[in-house]
């Protein structure tokens, strides 16, 4: 019988169509999936990625797993749940059938046919592997181990596991759609457990149900070689992951077992279905009065009558256990997801409406697309699938009524779920006492933008599953559609009039609002709304009502609802997609290039303009005077500017290589006879020839206009906000060729004589003249001269009084304003309103770093500074322009209590900014390779010894194990070969930020700071000014202070690629009468990077620290001989230790985690 | 109050000839049709109800043409299926609110009334909190007529409502109907002869989709008075007398022996006696005439 049985389901199973549908649907959109992987698509050069090494295959076969868990309800559910459809099972239950072979033959049949179909895919990929379409040498040879392991780690466990899972589901509760709800439950559970074990990867790889994150937790630190060259390991996390979830499931499934009996009723909610014959009878009656009872089929009956129906199906809907669950698991995921970002670490921002919404925006509203799927679904066929659609299809209101009934009950799921997100945002705001609650804006984001991309999903899938006339096939459908979308977005495929109801994730700014992309967002929006309205229209045509037998039966009745009022509605609606579509196409046609054409000009520019990479000698600019006319309404710029260049090298120049604006239009004025010998339209390069020479040191005046390219609805690329603007001088006309290639390695002390900010980035004095909107408040570079308001309009003149490098912003916004005079500087703060939260931490943090660098570097050359906000469209740094320091946004809203354990970023961020006026702006460094050492690293260690001050050393050594942190994520995400410190690229922030600070810390923590801040200050007062001093040079002027016994520092650290490793960890405590001994066993062992070479570890370099109970430092004892295999030392203490710690004070290039740390 | 069937035509796919022609007129009061399984009358019921099309033919109430006047014939229109289903996990008083804003009642006070009046009449006021998937047949079948009342119907039609109910619903459930449909067209469709004999006021036989005989019951059994015969034989003898005689019935008599009904126009033999005929001899003789197109034996 068992045999029977399974070869009976197989071939039920074969039988119908849309196990091939899935079966071509998938293997096809695996075949599709490799070769965009690959960047075959895109046409790229090879990149260093092997496209067919074992990382790059379980990276795509992560990405099927998620999809493959929707085969588990329609392939195994579909099999469990066919004998309670149609009813057989009441015949079927009463034959001597045995519970083991009945429940095994039918899972034995799922499973089989459900890997049929994911061995396809599989198939696909080693097929598309075969295709000889990639770039040279992105292609190892083929590996069945690749893919074995993919599959019997990760694919193979998860259709078992769930698949048993969802098998048993289905059993229990005799519904399939409980079968899709479980494999939500399951994305649900993943992203909980991502939220609330972020920052310890190994238990949110452990409680992954999918095993994704095992497999990222155990590849997280490959570098690029590792990845091509390096089998996914089986071992560890992943095993013990498999482990936990496959008890899980053999809980679950015993519980079914037992549970499960050839009974006619469900075993789940069965008391429900008993309690018919079990409870009471309700014997009371009341005596019915006859009364004449009003029949209406009129409009307003008819609307009635959808809503009532609508309310009919919602209540089924979220009185659902089903529903529930989902809902709970939300309010989880929703809060776990804000909670990280606003509650959990140290570097945390404030729950302000803005991030509560964005942050679990993508997930949650996947989830409603995904239940919006499923629900839809149930709605259409759910008179048919409980058989009264009989009693139903005989009802007198039009079939109108029902059907808009379904449909406006999925639109209202839609809105409760919407309306969980904010009930759940508000109360994490008020658990954290914020108050400002932005209801509006909760409305806006929620109820219109998001809602809308809702609805349309909604018509659409109501729509597919009518036409598809299947739950399943309609389920597949629309994932296909939803995934095909962003895929075609992937692809390059820009045009809105091809994808589908897709949008790019809006930018809010509390300060700049969505500064005008509400306009082309809803207009692409109305376009795909009336699509789906058409569709859904079309759909009723074709919406079941009694018995139909045939296709054609169908199109006729179809026919015959194509009435009148059908034939306008569709004829409006066709009018309505043909107008905007038309607007759509014409916007878009305003863009005066698409993405390839760019590509392409831009290539060309680079193959006809290299040859102007060999003229260096250009002018500097030395003075600088603008009228810059700001229009924020219109987001409109008028800039009017006059530069004064000389000439400062030593020969006379003749061509002047001048870049404009790449989004402006800008016009130049050479007042001295010239011509133009070349020019790129595009890039807006020009290649000017002197008539006469510009001698050295001889001086020519150029006056230049520039104004923003025009708005269209699509093509918005104004550097004026509505509110917040912030424009940096780079679209001002510049001299040089701008694509230098690759940066000089810094040989000697002054190696390249350009500053590192470019060409043109000389010393200049700047007078502006600013106008605005009357309610904004203009910043520029300088002191303020006057303000008046003229015409409407406030005019503000600023002028610096001493020369400051050519780097300047300006801004324009309705700011508050805070103005702070302390050590006779002044402060002023412009900052949005609301977002006043750390203004006092910011002013602390720049008089701090104001105070701390006079002392050891001299006053500064300004004797006022600006802080000014700009909105977090525009990015999340902060900077230092000349007196201005513009900030992001989401610095004002840093959550930054010390108190709680956060780092106070305000207080950091602004000290660090500040001191870059003296690494930085004072001194700036070579253009070479680890000129950001002499900016940021510096900076980052001067800010963490201001902030040391300020908040103790254990503040700062909190700040110091971020610095670690961001090293070794950077460190493992680095596509190349990690190079020294002092050779680093100015996009290797996790070296200039991360192991600089590390560097110098350990340096002066060693040698003490004092004598590294004296090093420094001896530095900066020999290459501040024009000279342009490499890190080469930092590192000579450093070995020449160092002593000797220290000097491994500068080489371990700055010069070489090095790194320590505990080998050997172990600690007891024994007393000893009063006493306490310590015996410690320890090896650390020091390896060069890249060659792997194993060198001495430093003695006193490595340093343990002993604390007693209440976490207090009883002992700081530095060790000799760490690299010695297992090296035993024992310390005798009058107390007993609690804690023994690894490395207290951060000073090795070690990855910070558990093992550092023995608890007693 | 009156519904023509004209020329109903319905063959399926697989080439069954559901309906052959179909062409009655039925008036006001009960209408019995009998017919065999798989005869043709869930077609029928379903076409009259719109819930089918058919593939050629007309069905006119009080002259309107049902299927181009779906919605207004809906409004007049009780049905209860052979087998229907219900919601799970909703009361009866519930779903027969819903069904009576599908069937026109908007106010909500209407809507209360009428549904408690329905639910007294079938005999389910006490039982209309319980979920309907929960009711027993008889209750369940008693609820189709419930939510067919809703509306007031003028024409009610009820697919083989009592196969399988017990004795006892069964008589519970023909009384209801006989108190709905003394001032309505109601078409009761069935294979129990008993049912039409007990209610209806007219009747019809339909069988491979073509109907046979349509009168008044009385006046169909007195037409075959005196042509009824029976006797008793061995139940080893019976094809015997099959091959002799238009053996219309036989059943098991005390002593393992069989008695037989026989028809024909006079006494077969010493071996018969006159039987009164009854409604059970009318519907079988039109089913066998029609089949082998006349009596074996005269």
């Amino acid at each position: 019988m068992f045999g029977k049985v399974i070869a009976h389901e197989i071939r039920l199973g074969l039988k119908r169509p849309i196990f091939y549908i899935l079966l071509l649907g998938f293997s096809g959109l695996a075949f599709i999936a490799f070769i965009a992987n690959s960047g075959a698509l895109d046409e790229v050069a090879f990149n260093g990625r092997i496209i067919n090494s074992s990382f790059e295959v379980h990276y795509l076969v992560q990405y099927f797993n998620k999809f493959f868990m929707f085969l588990l309800p329609v392939i195994v559910g579909g099999i469990v749940f066919r004998d309670f459809r149609y009813n057989v099972h009441s015949i079927l239950f009463s034959y001597p059938l045995q519970r083991n072979k009945y429940i095994g033959a039918k899972l034995l049949s799922a499973f089989f046919l459900t890997l049929a179909i994911v061995l396809t895919v599989y198939l696909a990929f080693i097929f598309a592997e075969q295709l000889s379409i990639y770039p040279a040498g992105s292609k190892a040879l083929f590996s069945l181990n690749s893919y074995g392991s993919a599959f019997f780690m990760y694919t193979l466990p998860n259709i078992l596991l769930y698949g048993t899972f969802v098998f048993f589901t289905v059993l229990l509760t005799r519904n399939i759609y409980a079968g899709f709800i479980l494999v939500i439950v399951l994305f649900f559970i993943q992203n909980i457990t991502q939220n609330v074990f972020d920052g310890h990867g190994f238990f949110i790889a452990l409680f992954d149900p999918l095993a994704s994150n095992a497999y990222e937790y155990l590849t997280s630190e490959w570098n690029l070689k590792q990845r091509n060259t390096q089998s996914i390991p089986i071992k560890g996390v992943v095993l013990w992951n498999r482990l936990f979830w496959s008890f899980v499931v053999l809980l679950f499934s015993t519980y079914a077992w037992i549970k499960f009996q050839f009974h006619q009723q469900a075993p789940l909610f069965q008391g429900r279905f008993l309690s018919l014959y079990n409870t009471p009878q309700n014997t009371e009656r009341k005596r019915v009065v006859q009364q004449k009872i009003q029949f209406n089929y009129g409009p307003k009956a008819i609307w009635e009558s959808i809503w009532i129906v609508s309310q009919f199906h919602l209540g089924y809907i979220i009185k659902g256990k089903m529903f529930q669950v989902i809902l709970l698991l939300g309010i989880f995921a929703v809060v776990f997801a804000v909670g990280r970002v606003t509650n959990s670490g140290e570097i945390t921002v404030l729950p302000i409406t803005n991030i509560v919404l964005t942050i679990p925006a993508f997930f949650f509203s996947t989830i409603i697309m995904l239940l919006t799927f499923i629900y839809s679904g149930m709605l259409v066929f759910r008179e048919r699938s409980c058989g009264v659609h009989f009693l139903i299809d005989t009802t007198g209101l039009p079939l109108v009524s029902r059907f808009m009934g379904k449909v406006l009950a999925i639109l209202k799921m839609q809105l409760v779920l919407l309306l969980v997100m904010l009930v759940a945002g508000v109360l994490i705001q008020l658990y954290n006492g914020y108050f400002n609650l932005e209801l509006p804006l909760y409305v806006l984001n929620l109820f219109v933008i998001q809602y809308i991309t809702l609805v349309i999903w909604a018509f659409v899938s109501v729509a597919i599953h009518i036409f598809t006339d299947s739950l399943y096939l309609g389920i597949f459908v629309l994932l296909l559609g939803w995934l095909g979308t962003s895929g075609l977005a992937q692809m390059g495929i820009t045009s809105n009039l091809l994808l589908f109801n897709f949008s790019e994730p809006l930018l809010y700014s509390d300060i700049s609002g969505f500064n005008g992309v509400l306009v082309p967002y809803f207009l692409v929006k109305l376009f795909w709304f009336l699509i789906s309205l058409v569709a859904l229209c079309l759909c009723f045509l074709f919406y079941r009502r009694g018995f139909t037998f045939t296709f054609g039966e169908r199109i006729k009745i179809a026919f015959q609802r194509f009435g009148r009022p059908v034939r306008i509605l569709f004829v409006l609606l066709g009018l309505g997609v043909f107008l905007t579509g038309l607007t759509i196409f014409f916007e878009e046609s305003k863009r005066e290039f698409s993405v390839e054409e760019e590509e392409r000009l831009f290539q060309e520019f680079e193959a006809n303009f290299e040859k102007y990479g060999s003229i260096k000698g250009q002018p500097s600019i030395t003075h600088i005077e603008l009228d810059v006319q700001l229009f924020p309404k219109d987001q409109r710029m008028i800039i009017d500017g006059n530069y004064l260049i000389q000439n400062n090298t030593e020969h006379p120049i003749d061509t002047l290589l001048v870049k404009n604006g790449f989004n402006e239009t800008s016009t130049l004025v050479i007042k001295r006879p010239h011509k133009v010998i070349d020019r790129d339209e595009y890039v807006d390069f020009w290649v000017y020839v002197l008539e006469k020479p510009l001698q050295p040191k001889d001086v020519m005046e150029l006056e230049f206009s520039l104004g923003n390219a025009p708005i269209s609805i699509f093509q918005n690329t104004s550097k004026v906000l509505k509110n917040g603007t912030f424009i940096r001088n780079n679209i001002f006309p510049r001299f040089g060729y701008f694509l230098d290639g690759d940066m000089d390695v810094p040989e000697g002390a002054l190696s390249t004589g350009n500053s590192y900010h470019g060409q043109g980035a000389d010393l200049v004095h700047v007078k502006t003249t600013i106008g605005t909107d009357v309610d904004q408040i203009a910043v520029a570079p300088g002191q303020l001269k006057k303000t008046w308001i003229d015409n409407g309009r406030r005019y503000f003149t600023f002028e610096t009084v001493d020369v400051i490098r050519n780097s300047l912003s300006f801004h324009s916004g309705e700011y508050e304003q805070k103005r702070f005079f302390e050590d006779n500087m002044w402060l002023d703060i412009f900052y949005g309103k609301e977002h006043s939260f750390n203004l006092e931490d910011m002013k602390d943090g720049f008089y701090a770093a104001v105070n701390f660098n006079t002392e050891h570097f001299g006053t500064p050359i300004h004797q006022n500074f600006s802080i000014v906000e700009f909105p977090m469209t525009q990015g999340t740094f902060a900077t230092l322009i000349g007196n201005i320091i513009p900030t992001s946004e989401m610095r004002f809203i840093a959550n930054s209590k010390i108190s709680e354990g956060k780092i106070n970023l305000a207080f950091y961020v602004i000290a660090h900014e500040t001191t870059h006026h003296w690494f930085g702006e004072l001194l700036s460094p070579a253009n070479a390779k680890g000129a950001t050492i002499l900016t940021e690293s510096i900076t980052e260690y001067l800010s963490l010894r201001i902030y040391e001050q300020r908040f103790g050393v254990q503040s700062a050594l909190r700040f110091l194990r971020k610095q670690h942190q961001r090293y070794w994520e950077g460190s493992v995400r680095e596509d190349m070969e990690e190079p020294p410190l002092m050779i680093a690229l100015p996009e290797q922030q996790y070296l200039t930020y991360g192991k600089g600070t590390i560097a110098f810390n350990t340096l002066g923590y060693k040698w003490g700071h004092d004598n590294l801040l004296c090093a420094l200050k001896e530095f900066f007062e020999c290459y501040k000014g024009n000279n342009y001093p490499t890190s080469t040079a930092l590192i000579e002027h450093l070995e020449e202070r160092v002593p000797y016994h220290l000097r491994y520092i500068l080489n371990d650290y700055f010069k070489t690629n090095t790194r320590h490793t505990i080998k050997t960890f172990e600690v007891e405590q024994r007393s000893h009468g009063a006493d306490f001994e310590i015996a410690v066993q320890l090896k650390v062992s020091q390896r060069r990077r890249g060659s792997n070479e194993a060198v001495p570890v430093p003695n006193g370099l490595v340093e343990i620290g002993f604390y007693d109970e209440n976490g207090r430092l009883i002992a700081l004892e530095p060790l000799q001989n760490c690299d010695v295999p297992k090296l035993g030392q024992i310390f005798t203490f009058p107390q007993k230790v609690s804690k023994v710690l690894l490395d207290p004070n951060k000073l090795l290039l070690l990855k910070d985690d558990d093992t550092m740390s023995v608890f007693l | 109050m009156m519904l023509q069937l004209l020329d109903l035509q319905k063959t399926y796919k697989n080439g069954t000839r559901a309906l052959d022609g179909v062409n009655i007129t039925i008036g006001k009061g009960m209408f019995g049709l009998l017919g065999p399984n798989g005869a043709g009358k869930s077609t029928l019921m379903r076409t009259i109800a719109t819930l089918q099309r058919p593939d050629f033919g007309t069905v006119r109430f009080n002259g309107m043409d049902v299927h181009k006047e779906q919605i207004r014939f809906k409004r007049l229109l009780g049905y209860l299926p052979q087998d229907f289903g219900v919601y799970p996990k909703i009361s009866a008083e519930a779903l027969l609110d819903y069904f009576s804003v599908l069937k026109g009642i908007s106010s909500k006070k209407d809507r209360r009334y009428k549904v408690q009046q329905v639910l007294e009449l079938t005999n389910l006021y006490n039982v209309r909190k319980k979920h309907v998937n929960g009711y027993s047949g008889g209750m369940k079948q008693r609820f189709g007529i419930a939510q067919l009342l809703l509306n007031d119907p003028q024409l009610i039609i009820v697919d083989e409502p009592t196969a399988g109910l017990d004795p006892a619903e069964r008589n519970r459930f023909l009384n209801v109907l006989r108190q709905v449909g003394t001032n309505n067209t109601v078409i009761f469709s069935t294979h129990i002869v008993e049912d039409v004999k007990e209610i209806c006021t007219d009747m019809a036989i339909l069988n491979h989709g073509e109907l046979w005989e349509k009168g008044r019951p009385l006046d169909a059994i007195q037409e075959f008075k005196g042509r009824i015969w029976s006797t008793i034989i061995d139940g080893q003898d019976l094809p015997k007398y099959k091959a002799d005689f238009e053996v219309l019935s036989n059943s098991f008599t005390g002593d393992h022996k069989r008695k037989i009904r026989v028809f024909c126009e006079q006494r077969p033999n010493n071996e018969f006696t006159s039987e009164i005929p009854n409604l059970e001899d009318v519907y079988f003789i039109q089913l066998q005439y029609k089949m082998d197109g006349k009596p074996k034996k005269q």
